[in-house]
């Protein structure tokens, strides 16, 4: 949501160039005008555009009548603004004179300031940028909390969300939204379209308005009136072509008719997707006092005017009290506010302070590159400034020569570093994992300019201040006397080795975070997830309950599907699950193990739950003993059961679980059923989380509506995606099949996250060591070009190369061990933070510690042999007769 | 009239504008008189610079206004053309009709 006020940034340059007679008078016809713009129907957005464009057009002529008065010195305006253009005219032209030292300095700074301003604008879009709602921090989730059962955030019953609904005193609206997907038919092919089922109050709620039709009627959740749905933006692009006449038109989904009422804005945004939009409507039977227990529902409210955050949590924690009095489920459960903006950027805060971290540390760097650039000029331009000096130049107007020119040099860097960030903000976003909260919607906007502004701006002050301490460090008659000479200055040079250690200590942080980041992501990749993903293609279908209505209906559908897909050409076998490992769906029920209560040692036991065709542990090569599922184990039959090892490790440590039973919970109720076999222990949930109890049973003894298929292709065979859909089209052509993908997909995008932060670190480490590769290199050949004359001298008087060429690698030595040895002791402190995403990697690990210092050793060698060398090849001859 | 009272075309629009403005002339009224007459961007700052000049030169004057009556209420600077302001325009505009006196100007233009 774009404040309906003049942009701030705007009113910040006008105030800075108008005259002050006028000044006032100004901003105030400005912000008139920008009222009557907004009055006569202009959207925020235009006016905020035409303040800009009125500010920008107003800065000529304002400067020209008064010069910027901020810059406050004596002399008359006309002068001060003649004499700041000379200045800057000035600036210039010395830059555009020395390109050996424009060139790079520029260059190094665009590609700080870039990378800086790039993730900014990230964090920026994330984490800064108020949630596109009205009133964005009177949003909150709502969550039942149980300290005794440890579920400190757990989602709401039904009848527990109605009973806040019907508490109107906290907030103005209690909503609830779940994902949920429909069968659409009525275009050429029957499709699969993502739904959010929200309680009508939703967009009150957020305060968003459709662009076409109304929202969902107050009474849209009564069983009856629930048969309408409100399209995304992109939804009526696709199937009504922004056709307006689709309000009251009539979609048919699930094989019922429900009504178009409204359409949603484009801009419009909510942390899950989804197509359509359609009332959740409870049922009696969903509001028994049984669901009490089934908690679901992401609670989303709003806090009415006036009612303190701590008031809405002590009118809840009454509300909880109440309700525990009346209800058993409700007993011992209380709630739990929290900010939506919390709740939906916790998980980013980190990562995203992470990088801003890192890429501070290039531009740190960079700095540190660009200061001693800037102290091999001043040291260029000494005599000339001494020279002034003596003419009478003040102390101050060296100072402002030296701002301007620096200020410009870091302007220009900043400029080109925005075009960076402009240009790479779009791929780094899209290599970025999916779910990142709004990250689509990243761009340069005014903030990320106005950061990059002043990144530029402190960088320029930054390089001053150096040049400064450094000039006024130097002895102004000495300099003026001993013309010509070699002899380096202490101070500055002090500076500089100051500088290179710096820089040496934070590429060595950056690198280690990398090295560690880099570490683990290997660890994880070589885990064995306990399935072959080799050559299986996955892919899901569900079964509308219209027409799949009884279990049986089902089961047989199932097996026709796994036994016709089987006979496929270029397919080798087919099998059926509830649940794919790494896909992040889970089911988990209760089981109990018969005759043995003491067993779960008087707690509810929990497994996770999977109901699999026959010939899935083959088709995925899970490893097993027993017998697996067969096609004979239908609901007619045995029940039976399959459980993983580390089940059987935990309940029959010593004897053979083959033969024995459990009674697990699921659709159906308890069954008792028979161990046939045990498979080896699977990463289901991912490749960093140890194996769970998981138990399995024949789908055709419990069939689901929906189920994820594995089809094992042993030829790389691109038709097999469309035999799939044909063949399905034979046995029900109503049926949408869902994307068909490799399952080496799976396990990549589990780990997509984890491999996108190791990608940006490990860049910027890089970056960060050429950069301080350069700088040594830089640093170590001045110090060899001022001290030929000595050499040449040492030489003269017998050294003999090597021993330069130790003496020279020996002085970059020390730098860099001392660089290191810094580095080292900071990145000790700061890689505990990593922490969180480091599998089986300790954050302080000695192996990662050692290797990174060696390789840092070994570059700074590398940069100062090519000087050493040079410095080794003096003639003495030569060296002195120069003088 | 001396030839240095000249007037530049935008300091025209502008004491036009507040002519036609009467007592109604301040920043945000002028740029729009201006503005939606002449189909061009006009930049307040650009009006102040020039009002600031005309002013200078005597041609206009200005005086602030008491705040409105109203919770953040501001006060406006309005704008009158002076006797010599009156004169010079009279004058500029005299130099243009006796340039175009005997001419059918448009006709003359089209026919180039």
């Amino acid at each position: 949501m774009i404040e309906r006020k003049p942009p701030l940034l705007a009113r910040l340059l006008l105030h800075l160039v108008t005259p002050k007679r006028d000044r006032q008078f100004i901003i105030r016809d400005l912000a008139e005008e920008f009222d009557i713009l907004i009055a006569e129907g202009g959207s925020t957005r235009e006016a905020r555009r035409w303040y800009w464009h009125q500010v920008l057009g107003s800065v000529p002529s304002s400067l020209k009548r008064s010069g910027p008065h901020m810059l406050g010195n004596s002399g008359s305006r006309v002068t001060r603004v003649t004499s700041l253009i000379q200045d800057i005219k000035y600036a210039a032209r010395r830059l555009r004179t020395r390109p050996r030292f424009t060139i790079p300095a520029v260059l190094t700074l665009a590609l700080g300031i870039g990378a800086n301003t790039a993730i900014f604008s990230v964090a920026n879009t994330v984490l800064l940028r108020p949630l596109p709602y009205q009133q964005p921090d009177r949003l909150f989730t709502v969550w039942e909390s149980n300290r005794e059962l440890a579920r400190l955030q757990s989602a709401v019953s039904p009848p527990t969300l109605v009973d806040l609904q019907r508490d109107n005193r906290i907030f103005n609206h209690v909503i609830a939204a779940t994902q949920n997907s429909f069968e659409l038919t009525g275009g050429p092919h029957p499709q699969q379209v993502s739904a959010m089922m929200a309680s009508p109050g939703v967009f009150s709620l957020l305060g968003v308005g459709m662009i076409e039709g109304v929202s969902f009627p107050a009474d849209a959740d009564e069983p009856g009136n629930d048969r309408v749905v409100v399209l995304s933006y992109s939804f009526w692009q696709r199937w009504f072509g922004e056709d307006r006449s689709a309000v009251g038109a009539t979609l048919d989904l699930d094989g019922n008719n429900y009504r178009v009422i409204g359409v949603l804005p484009e801009s419009f945004w909510f942390p899950q997707s989804a197509d359509l939009w359609a009332p959740l409507a409870f049922g009696p039977s969903d509001l028994t006092e049984g669901m009490r227990g089934a908690r679901y529902l992401q609670a989303y409210a709003r806090l009415r005017q006036g009612v303190s955050i701590e008031q809405a949590r002590s009118e809840l924690a009454v509300l909880a009290e109440q309700l525990g009095a009346v209800h058993s489920n409700n007993a011992g459960w209380t709630f739990e506010l929290k900010p939506l903006y919390e709740h939906l950027t916790e998980e980013y805060r980190r990562p995203l302070l992470l990088l801003l971290v890192a890429v501070g540390f290039v531009l740190c760097i960079a700095c540190a590159n660009v200061v001693n650039l800037v102290l091999v000029r001043a040291a260029e331009g000494q005599r000339e400034t001494l020279v002034r000096t003596a003419l009478g130049a003040t102390r101050w107007r060296l100072l402002w020569e030296s701002l301007v020119e620096n200020v410009m040099l870091a302007l220009v860097g900043g400029s080109l570093g925005a075009v960076v960030a402009f240009w790479t903000v779009a791929p780094l976003t899209r290599l970025a994992p999916e779910g990142i909260p709004r990250l689509n919607e990243v761009a340069v906007d005014g903030r990320v300019i106005a950061f990059c502004l002043i990144a530029s701006l402190i960088v320029g002050l930054v390089l001053t201040m150096v040049a400064t301490v450094h000039r006024s460090s130097a002895d102004t008659q000495g300099a003026l006397r001993v013309s010509g000479t070699r002899t380096g200055d202490r101070s500055t040079h002090r500076v500089r080795q100051t500088l290179i250690v710096a820089e040496v200590a934070l590429s060595l942080v950056l690198l280690i975070g990398a090295g560690l980041m880099l570490k683990s992501h290997a660890r994880l990749s070589s885990v064995d997830p306990g399935f072959l993903s080799d050559g299986l293609l996955t892919t899901s279908l569900s079964l509308p309950r219209t027409r799949y209505a009884t279990s049986d209906d089902r089961a047989t559908f199932y097996s026709q599907i796994v036994e016709s897909f089987g006979t496929l050409d270029g397919i080798e076998s087919v099998a059926a699950t509830t649940n794919l490992p790494m896909a992040g769906s889970t089911m988990r029920f209760g089981f109990s193990i018969d005759d043995r209560p003491e067993a779960s040692g008087g707690q509810q036991l929990r497994a996770e739950y999977h109901a699999t065709s026959h010939g899935y542990f083959r088709t995925m090569g899970i490893a097993l003993r027993g017998r697996s599922f067969q096609p004979s184990d239908n609901s007619g039959a045995v029940p039976v059961v399959i459980i993983n090892e580390a089940m059987a490790r935990r309940f029959w440590p010593d004897s053979d679980p083959l033969g024995e039973r459990i009674t697990v919970v699921s659709q159906g109720g308890r069954v008792s059923r028979e161990i046939v076999g045990v498979i080896a222990d699977i990463r289901h949930a991912g490749l960093a989380s140890e194996p769970r109890l998981e138990v399995y049973v024949p789908l055709a003894q419990d069939p689901w509506p929906f189920v994820d298929l594995v089809i094992a292709t042993p030829r790389n065979d691109a038709g097999v995606a469309t035999r799939l859909r044909d063949q399905l089209a034979i046995l029900d052509p109503s049926l949408p099949l869902n994307t068909v993908q490799p399952m080496d997909r799976l396990i990549a995008e589990w780990l997509a996250p984890l491999q996108f932060q190791m990608v940006l670190i490990a860049t910027f480490a890089s970056v960060a060591l050429l950069m301080a590769l350069l700088g040594m290199y830089g640093v170590i050949s001045y110090v060899v070009s001022r001290r030929t004359k000595e050499i040449g001298i040492r030489m003269a008087l017998g050294a003999d190369k090597g021993d330069v060429f130790r003496g020279v690698v020996g002085q970059a030595a020390i730098l860099a061990v001392t660089g290191i040895l810094i580095g080292s002791a900071a990145a000790l402190m700061l890689t505990h933070s990593l922490t969180a995403y480091l599998y089986e990697v300790s954050p302080t690990d000695p192996v990662t510690f050692a290797t990174i210092a060696l390789l840092v050793l070994a570059v700074s060698a590398a940069a100062c042999f090519v000087p050493a060398g040079r410095a080794a090849a003096v003639d003495p001859v030569e060296a002195l007769r120069e003088e | 009239m001396s030839k240095g009272n000249y007037l530049g075309e935008f300091e025209q629009m502008v004491l036009l504008a507040l002519l036609r403005l009467k007592d109604n002339a301040y920043g945000v009224t002028v740029r729009r008189e201006i503005q939606s007459r002449t189909d061009r961007q006009v930049a307040i700052g650009a009006v102040y610079a020039c009002l600031e000049r005309l002013e200078r030169k005597k041609y206009v004057t200005s005086s602030v206004s008491e705040p409105e009556p109203v919770p953040g209420g501001r006060s406006k600077k309005y704008f009158t053309l002076t006797r010599s302001g009156a004169d010079t325009l009279k004058h500029t505009r005299d130099m243009m009709r006796r340039l175009t006196e005997g001419v059918a100007v448009d006709a003359e233009l089209d026919a180039i």
